[in-house]
């Protein structure tokens, strides 16, 4: 008898996955885009800097843009371009290693609290509760003067300010995959908790905490530079870009240029971040659409 | 609501309790020694050195001189400031209203940037008006106070003229001098402000406009204007109230930024030089009465977002 031959079904297009998503949405281009330039400057900043960055030029004090040097010169005649492909460095490399600590910190923080439970939950919790008490920028100021002020310092006090947030980010997910059966099986399996963990609660934490990464990188930048402004981050002559902005304030009645392509600066690397951070959350969260793709 | 208005002050005593022990402890990890800030470093008397440090209490176990610190403070005494010699709670008493000042202003100028434009990004059905609002509203997200200050200096001080630089009259002896020389300032603060309250506005609409009770508005014929005053407004505005409370949290603890940038002598400034001049009681205090107001501020507000939702009961 021969075996009755059923059409196969009808491929069903996958939905679309979050990259392929990501990629049609204009705000991630052009985010993605501006980070590239950003990124790539601060990369290959050893390379693309026209001088050494902290190497005087003491007859081009001041110097307007053009000529030999592009973006003009500071009042100790320091190329300004070469400092700010430099102070990308420190602003990406404080973002990037502050946020990191953040979210290692705060992840595994919030991922035990909502799996544990109990008096541990309620342990961690309380304790971010009162992290998150105090106003962010005068606890960095307090951990940079106990600590003295120097780019590791500028590193953990932004990261420790930020630990609240990513731990209360991951305790939820993690309270509702707890739930789940396939929990459940894998716990009656004998699967060790730290095993059940890796496996099935951390890839359903890692988007929202992806997200929350990005934006945290755009405000860290800002908080770095804030920071150095007040002298309390990046110790000169390490460029940073919020002490180029301090240094450059007090020439403005004579040349505004050394304040305004600094701070151009770090308006584009966050404004890169946000928007990408900001179109990956309206991905994930379709509430946060626009009205006209809903009506 | 009484019961929950009772708990959640009874819950104070503790965090305040918690609070000023973290800050007590934080400025004990302060590297440097009180007295020989206050005995100057040129003098390595040891025996004034000891002196000084008996009569500050120094020489005491640390719960001790905690408890003496708490003492003073419920009796309103928050210590002398080992520079100037002045008691700490009368320089507060001269900083606090340049910052309550300042911090009102601001709040003031973002919500009247913040609301129209949430709304109108909200409630709008064009593509081109939402996505324009929403790049503004990002770009004023991702700018840094201490330039946008800096510019609004050089543009609207250096070369149009328009506000003077770095003088704040009293509000008192003359009025209109006074709300001029804070509107750059006010301004500076506000912009980031006013942008996360304009998507929260807008995020709160959109939300709002896929309610049941909206789309049966819709259904009944009423004008989109009229469902968005009356039904969609109110509902949409209590998350933003949240988010307005602890905007104002923030500001009445000083801008540390924006009082530097424009030399304002207020709370925040006050405590950036307290670290620069180690005067280290001063700090503390500072740090204590931010954060309190923070805290207390932060209380206001969840208890307003009951009062204006009567959905939400706390048992």
């Amino acid at each position: 008898m021969p075996e009755a031959v059923l059409p196969a079904p009808p491929a069903r297009p996958r939905p679309a996955g979050l990259p392929t998503l990501a990629l049609r949405s204009r705000k991630t281009v052009i985010g993605g885009s501006v980070l590239l330039v950003v990124i790539t400057a601060a990369v290959l900043a050893p390379w693309l800097a026209p001088y050494p960055v902290t190497e005087m030029h003491p007859s081009a004090k001041l110097a307007p843009p053009g000529g030999a040097f592009l973006l003009g010169a500071d009042f100790y005649g320091r190329d300004t371009l070469s400092r700010i492909l430099f102070g990308y460095r420190t602003s990406l490399l404080v973002a990037g290693a502050s946020v990191l600590f953040a979210l290692t910190l705060g992840g595994a923080a919030g991922v035990a609290a909502g799996y544990l439970g109990g008096p541990w939950e309620t342990a961690i919790m309380r304790g971010m509760d009162i992290l998150f008490a105090f106003p962010v920028l005068l606890l960095a100021i307090t951990i940079v003067v106990i600590l003295g002020a120097g780019t590791l310092t500028t590193i953990l006090a932004i990261g420790i300010v930020y630990v609240p947030i990513f731990a209360r980010i991951a305790r939820g997910p993690t309270l509702v995959v707890k739930e789940q059966a396939y929990i459940e099986a894998a716990y009656a399996l004998g699967q060790r908790p730290w095993r059940i963990i890796a496996r099935h609660v951390a890839p359903n934490v890692s988007t929202p905490i992806l997200v929350q990464a990005t934006i945290n990188l755009a405000t860290a930048i800002l908080f770095e530079s804030a920071l150095s402004f007040l002298g309390l981050g990046t110790q000169p002559p390490f460029p940073s870009l919020g002490l180029m902005v301090s240094e450059g304030r007090n020439y403005l009645e004579l040349t505004p240029w050394p304040a305004v392509f600094p701070g151009t600066a770090i308006v584009l690397a966050v404004l890169g971040f946000n928007l990408l951070g900001d179109s990956l959350q309206e991905l994930l969260d379709p509430r946060l659409r626009p009205t006209w793709t809903s009506a | 609501m009484q019961r929950y208005l009772a708990q959640r002050l009874l819950l104070l005593a503790p965090v305040l309790f918690i609070i000023s022990a973290l800050v007590f402890g934080l400025m004990h990890l302060i590297p440097g020694d009180p007295a020989q800030v206050l005995l100057g470093f040129e003098n390595t008397d040891p025996a004034q050195l000891a002196a000084v440090r008996r009569d500050l209490g120094l020489d005491r176990p640390i719960y001790v001189q905690y408890g003496r610190w708490v003492g003073r403070l419920l009796g309103g005494d928050l210590g002398t400031s080992v520079r100037t010699g002045r008691p700490i709670a009368a320089l507060i008493a001269e900083a606090f209203p340049f910052t309550i000042e300042l911090a009102l202003y601001a709040l003031g100028l973002a919500l009247l940037l913040a609301i129209p434009v949430g709304a109108l990004a909200g409630t709008t059905r064009s593509r081109m008006a939402d996505a324009g609002m929403q790049t503004l509203t990002l770009l004023g997200l991702s700018l840094p106070a201490f330039w946008v200050g800096a510019m609004l200096i050089l543009l609207f001080s250096v070369y149009l003229r328009w506000f003077p630089v770095l003088t704040f009259p009293s509000f008192l002896n003359d009025p209109g001098a006074n709300v001029r020389s804070f509107f750059l300032p006010a301004l500076t603060l506000a912009l980031p402000n006013a942008a996360a309250i304009a998507r929260m506005v807008r995020a709160s609409l959109v939300a709002v406009g896929r309610e049941e009770y909206v789309k049966v508005a819709r259904a009944k014929g009423l004008r989109e204007a009229v469902i968005v005053r009356r039904h969609m407004f109110k509902n949409a505005l209590i998350p933003v109230v949240t988010l307005i409370g602890i905007v104002a949290g923030y500001l009445l603890g000083g801008s540390v930024v924006v009082e530097q940038v424009f030399a304002i002598p207020g709370l925040g400034r006050m405590g950036l030089q307290a670290i620069v001049q180690r005067d280290y009681p001063v700090l503390q205090a500072v740090v204590l009465l931010v954060t309190f107001i923070f805290v207390l501020v932060n209380l206001a507000v969840d208890l307003l977002y009951v009062a204006l939702d009567p959905r939400i009961r706390y048992a």
